[in-house]
């Protein structure tokens, strides 16, 4: 039996997403902004869903400058076929400089207390303020509790604390997480809404198979390798995150001749395989 | 040279292999292995084991029961045994788990302070749970041109082959070494049976070989100790496993 033609059949059972869409829509009328593309799998499905409300919406990759080769092809590829209205936003430091810089993956590397640029400023907050500062505040993500315990309390949180203006009022849990779930209101102002917010990794394949959307080519690599469901995720080829669950094996597996560069200036790379 | 003849050499597996890169290891690099361990334990008898070959600058190239390369320069001289190709495999690569955590008991051992905290989620001492890749197959093969009774003698004392060893992977039932005098010796050196690319090669033996398949172009290991930098070069690829 073919798994994606299940899947296929199932994703076009599913309810359809017309209130997903129209939140959509109401996000970007209110705070305007982007959509935040990975070159994911749960990117691509807010994606699909964004244009289908409003094909000309600015989509943005942040380029970690260390994303899987076969991730950039893609991305020209979607980009032409779907007409994106795609903008790259590069981290300035890339990805792999500040690893190098950081001197932690490297045991002869002279110590330093601290790297010049902390990660998450270089790949996110940086970047986002950018891509907020060109296209508004409003921001639309792939990002799925199911995917981290970090993530689940954040979505929690922030649909405790959601002020309700529905008439008739929502009644239940149900209907409030429908109505109010996915939104995330940060410090800066910038508001960021993840449609999939509450979708488990089934569904979101269930909806690429049913409508036929265009996957990234690093999943069929991951797949023939023999990764497992949870190790297939598309993000940028390195950090220090999830090693310790083997990531840096299905790289070493992968994309040998990549692994063998890498660790060329990140010897410590070898320590994870 | 006159000893060396183009041999095929098997090790019948209980269960399969586990390897983290996309082939299987290489001959030379059983071989050289087993001379090193031979060699640290004349240094560590004779109180002169100091530094172990991956930290040493440029280790010394042992010699192996192995013929050279005619082909490359000398700068990239290799020995003529491919990687290892499993036979009769049984399905894809199976993912098996292993896991690690830091021991605080030895630490305390080993340390003379310690810290309050010694973080099992993050840090150099987090626990991993790791996937380990395994090919079930029954045997595994690997042609080579050298000395089939010195080969055969070194592999009798290889127990195991591959990663995790210690917790039962990789475990050999039996090696066999059979000489095939009509195998080119160039091929023997370099190809698989099926023709593919057997073994990280330099652009003159691929030219001279014509591989069907390869595993492309990228930096890899020319010669034991295979994961050393002085051995890294640009190189032709052996085919990967999970291509097949």
């Amino acid at each position: 039996m073919d798994l994606e033609v299940l899947r296929g059949i199932r994703g076009r059972q599913r309810p359809g997403t017309a209130v997903l869409r129209a939140r959509i829509g109401e996000h970007l009328r209110e705070h305007e902004g982007y959509v935040a593309f990975s070159g994911g799998k749960d990117s691509l499905v807010v994606l699909d869903l964004a244009r289908q409300v409003d094909p000309g919406v600015p989509v943005v990759f942040f380029d970690s400058g260390l994303e899987f080769p076969e991730t950039y092809v893609y991305l020209e590829e979607l980009a032409r076929r779907w007409r994106l209205n795609l903008d790259v936003i590069p981290a300035q430091p890339g990805l792999l400089e500040i690893l190098i810089a950081g001197g932690r993956w490297d045991h002869h590397a002279p110590a330093v207390e601290s790297p010049p640029v902390a990660l998450h400023e270089a790949l996110i907050a940086r970047p986002a303020a950018i891509a907020h500062r060109r296209h508004g505040r409003g921001e639309l993500w792939g990002v799925r509790a199911a995917e981290s315990a970090g993530r689940r309390v954040a979505y929690a949180k922030a649909l405790a604390g959601a002020e309700c203006h529905c008439r008739p009022e929502c009644v239940n849990a149900a209907a409030r997480r429908a109505q109010h779930g996915g939104h995330i209101v940060r410090a800066d102002g910038t508001i960021a809404f993840g449609p999939i917010w509450d979708w488990p990794h089934t569904t979101v394949w269930e909806h690429i198979a049913g409508c036929g959307l265009p996957i990234n080519p690093v999943y069929a690599v991951l797949r023939a390798i023999g990764a497992p469901s949870d190790a297939l995720r598309v993000s940028h080829m390195l950090d220090a995150t999830r090693v310790e669950d083997g990531r840096v094996v299905w790289l070493r597996r992968g994309w040998p001749a990549l692994f063998n560069e890498l660790a060329t200036l990140l010897p410590r790379l070898k320590e994870f395989v | 040279m006159s000893t060396f003849e183009p041999i095929l050499v098997r090790a019948k597996l209980a269960a399969g292999i586990a390897q983290a890169a996309p082939w299987a290891p290489a001959l030379d690099g059983i071989l050289a292995s087993q001379l090193w361990a031979q060699r640290k334990a004349q240094e560590v008898a004779a109180g002169a084991y100091r530094v172990r070959a991956l930290d040493r600058d440029n280790p010394e190239d042992l010699e192996l029961p192995l013929a050279r390369c005619p082909i490359a320069a000398p700068e990239q001289w290799h020995w003529l045994a491919t990687c290892g190709m499993p036979q009769q495999v049984s399905g894809g690569t199976r993912v098996h788990t292993w896991t690690g955590r830091v021991d605080a008991r030895e630490l305390e051992q080993v340390a003379d302070r310690l810290p309050k905290v010694i973080s099992a989620r993050q840090g150099r001492y987090r626990s991993r749970r790791m996937p380990l890749l395994v090919s079930p197959c029954a045997s595994v093969i690997w042609r080579a041109v050298g000395d089939p009774g010195l080969v055969e003698e070194l592999l009798m004392r290889v127990s195991a082959i591959g990663k995790k060893r210690s917790s039962g992977e990789g475990r050999v039932l039996s090696w066999s070494v059979e000489v095939d005098p009509a195998l080119d010796p160039l091929e023997a050196g370099h190809l698989h049976p099926d023709g593919s690319l057997g073994r990280p090669a330099p652009a003159a033996c691929l030219e001279a070989l014509a591989a069907e398949v390869t595993g492309g172009w990228g930096t890899a290991g020319l010669r034991p100790p295979y994961m050393h930098p002085s051995r890294q070069h640009h190189l032709a690829l052996p085919a990967l496993l999970d291509a097949s």
